[in-house]
């Protein structure tokens, strides 16, 4: 199998708030985020500790599950009351007469610059929790200082075929961003048992495609670590080459990356996303006559690893196949259906071609000299029509 | 003191006259001064001389305005009543000196200390001697057109910080600045809509009903000078006519921070200023109105998105702005309680 080196460059994904959804074949990212405002002054965030979650799956079809939860956290910090806050009360003559000087003057066109520029830096703190972290603390052992409890629910869908699995939590970020103020972030993961990989690679109808490597090159973020690379594939379509006996099979790829940004004092879990077109040719014994019903993709190997600054080369290899007619049980019955619900042998085997058969070269004339026994061509003109003509 | 420039000794260009840094000798001739020791603060000598304590400035703006308010000065200054002062006269008997197109005037300063807004004794003597300076001027200029659009300028400014909000958000905010800008931006737009009630509460009826005066428009510590029992106005170059409300809410906004918006010290101010005249209806809301607009948010926030200051230096300010007027909330309420039964 030949690799193909692609280089591509994806597009920070606009940030969604209270929740953000990454889906894949057979995967979903969730991040949940909240802001949360606190009764006592912040003077320095502890971290979080996992109190109670619970999920169940609300609906179910065979390539897709709507999976909905809640999970509570508790918040630590040290606090202080406004009160007890050492304040520093000065006279203002000068603020206010610059201020009354500047009140009356017409307004000043500022030009908002679009980077926040180095120097301007951010002293409050940003907490990073691993799943394992979060695990660890203990909700029940009370921690000194301020706590808050936080109640978050969450639903998402993913698609794909699968054996469902639990949700994870892969990590959490928890960031002072004003006096009394925190932005929590969760990101969770739902990843599909997929039953594909482990059964032997059918014959019929399925083709592995090219071993890929892509490099993967995200925006002006940096990156501080690459925590998943989710694909989904949607708008399938197929073209058939009757000729050949070749199915080719288009498809939009929507490759994603979730990853933890370096930049503090603001939202740190993002995503970043590129939409591509992709094809595979499925050779097939015979090409039926109908547009096929299904398609699958199936992962056959996937790996990242993430480069230095923003690159990530990722190596992948899909098994790509299609049913042209549904499983028994999904089928419709319609006003022709009886004639329609036919084994695909049986079918092809009463199915007339359009083209007449041709007569051997020569054949009129062997018939004439009585060496070949067979029937003339024009009797076997004749006999083609009249099939037709039952039909 | 920052910029101030002291001398005493130096060159002598003429027999006997100490130069003075950055003022031309035909300045001090013109008033007839023989300095024996000056300080220099930004457009300002103050000189001790043969003929007393001197403040000569340096004046930018229109000469007759300048003009009009010495001339009001000498009047007031003669009589001994308001707490101005005197000017002094050129050689050719005008209050100002033209030298390439400078204008100069001179001051006769009083010996006396400074201006310090920690003692209440001193608020309390300024807030008095404001009052009789703003009574003694309600026909000022009584011909003058009058044009007030505060109402107007309030609802743009709160509009700026709707403008600055949004703009963070989009961008999101990083910074401790944008931060604490948008953690608070709800407490102080809120300010800012009750003082556009209290606006247009002042204005309602049309005609408006506030006693013109000679506004003073500027506070700063270097401008007041206790003495005599007074605190003297030295410098009234700034002045505009307008509701004399203008200038009752900077001062107020100016000092009553440093001592936390204590409300005992608010009414006790408020009784000397009032000692001559008391306030109508409509000065009491435009009072209100101009204490309560977050001024100084919008200041730090323009300051801010202009890059005029470092943003940690504003980040800082912008956190004891949010404890003061925590601190200025409860007394303005409760002062509003007091101010609506007289």
């Amino acid at each position: 199998m030949t690799e193909i080196k692609k280089q591509v460059t994806l597009e920070l994904d606009a940030l969604s708030a209270p929740w953000q959804t990454v889906e894949g074949d057979c995967e979903s990212w969730i991040i949940l985020r909240r802001k949360i405002v606190v009764p006592k002054e912040i003077t320095m965030p502890k971290g979080a500790s996992g109190v109670e979650s619970s999920w169940e799956t609300l609906y179910q079809e065979e390539e897709k599950r709507l999976y909905s939860g809640s999970i509570a956290l508790k918040l630590y910090y040290q606090g202080i009351s406004v009160e007890e806050v050492a304040k520093n009360f000065r006279e203002a003559d000068e603020e206010e007469s610059l201020c009354r000087e500047l009140l009356i003057l017409p307004e000043k066109k500022i030009e908002f610059p679009q980077q926040t520029g180095p120097e301007e830096l951010n002293s409050f703190p940003s907490l990073l929790t691993d799943k394992m972290e979060f695990e660890q603390l203990n909700p029940d052992q009370e921690q000194a200082g301020e706590a808050v409890r936080v109640e978050i629910p969450w639903q998402t869908w993913v698609f794909g075929k699968g054996k469902e699995t639990s949700p994870q939590i892969v990590k959490i970020h928890l960031a002072q961003i004003g006096l009394h103020t925190f932005l929590l972030e969760l990101l969770m993961q739902i990843e599909l048992e997929t039953e594909m990989v482990t059964k032997k690679m059918p014959q019929e109808g399925f083709a592995l495609t090219p071993k890929e490597e892509m490099l993967l090159i995200l925006p002006e973020e940096n990156a501080e670590q690459i925590l998943g690379v989710a694909i989904q594939r949607a708008l399938c379509k197929s073209r058939g080459e009757a000729d050949s006996k070749i199915l080719i099979m288009e498809s939009l790829q929507k490759t994603s990356v979730i990853f933890v940004s370096k930049t503090q004092g603001r939202e740190r879990f993002l995503t970043a996303s590129v939409i591509q077109t992709e094809r595979n040719r499925i050779p097939l014994a015979s090409l039926p006559l109908v547009q096929p019903a299904h398609y699958h993709f199936y992962k056959q190997g996937f790996n990242y690893l993430q480069l230095d600054g923003n690159k990530i080369l990722c190596k992948s290899q899909f098994l790509w196949g299609v049913d042209f007619w549904l499983p028994q049980q999904k089928r419709v019955r319609g006003s022709n259906a009886k004639d329609m619900v036919k084994a695909p042998a049986a079918a092809a085997a009463e199915m007339v071609p359009v083209i007449m058969a041709r007569p051997k070269p020569g054949e009129k004339w062997f018939k004439k000299s009585g060496k070949t026994g067979k029937i003339s061509a024009k009797s076997q003109y004749h006999s083609s029509i009249k099939l037709i003509l039952s039909k | 003191m920052l910029g101030m420039v002291f001398g005493v000794h130096g060159s002598r260009s003429k027999p006997g006259r100490l130069e003075v840094e950055g003022l031309p000798p035909q300045i001090l001739t013109e008033y007839n001064l023989n300095p024996h020791s000056w300080e220099k603060n930004s457009s300002t000598w103050r000189i001790t001389s043969d003929q007393g304590g001197v403040i000569i400035g340096l004046y930018d703006g229109d000469s007759g305005r300048l003009d009009t308010v010495l001339r009001w000065q000498e009047s007031s200054a003669s009589q001994g009543s308001a707490a101005v002062l005197r000017p002094l006269k050129t050689r050719t008997g005008k209050h100002t000196a033209v030298l390439e197109k400078s204008v100069y005037y001179a001051l006769a300063k009083p010996d006396g200390e400074v201006f310090k807004p920690g003692h209440k004794n001193n608020l309390l003597v300024c807030a008095q001697e404001l009052g009789l300076v703003h009574h003694m001027t309600r026909d000022f200029l009584a011909e003058e057109p009058f044009f007030f659009d505060w109402p107007k300028l309030i609802q743009e400014r709160l509009t700026d910080l709707l403008t600055y909000s949004h703009w963070l958000k989009k961008k999101r905010a990083q910074t401790d600045f944008e931060h604490l800008y948008l953690e608070s931006l709800d407490f102080f737009y809120n300010q800012g809509q009750e003082a556009i009630q209290h606006m247009v509460l002042a204005t309602v009826g049309g005609e408006m009903d506030h006693r013109q005066a000679l506004l003073i428009n500027t506070f700063l510590k270097q401008t007041l000078m206790p003495a005599d029992e007074k605190v003297y106005f030295l410098d009234l170059t700034r002045w505009t006519k307008g509701p004399r409300m203008m200038d009752l809410a900077l001062f107020l906004n100016s000092y009553m921070p440093l001592h936390k918006w204590d409300l005992a010290l608010l009414l006790d101010i408020m009784q000397q200023y009032q000692r001559n005249e008391g306030l109508n209806r409509r000065e009491k809301h435009l009072l209100v109105a101009l204490l309560r607009f977050p001024s100084r948010f919008w200041l730090y926030a323009r300051q801010y998105f202009c890059g005029d200051r470092p943003p940690h230096e504003l980040a800082e300010k912008l956190k004891n702005y949010r404890y003061e007027c925590c601190e200025r909330d409860k007394c303005l309420d409760l002062f509003e309680e007091q101010l609506w039964k007289e």
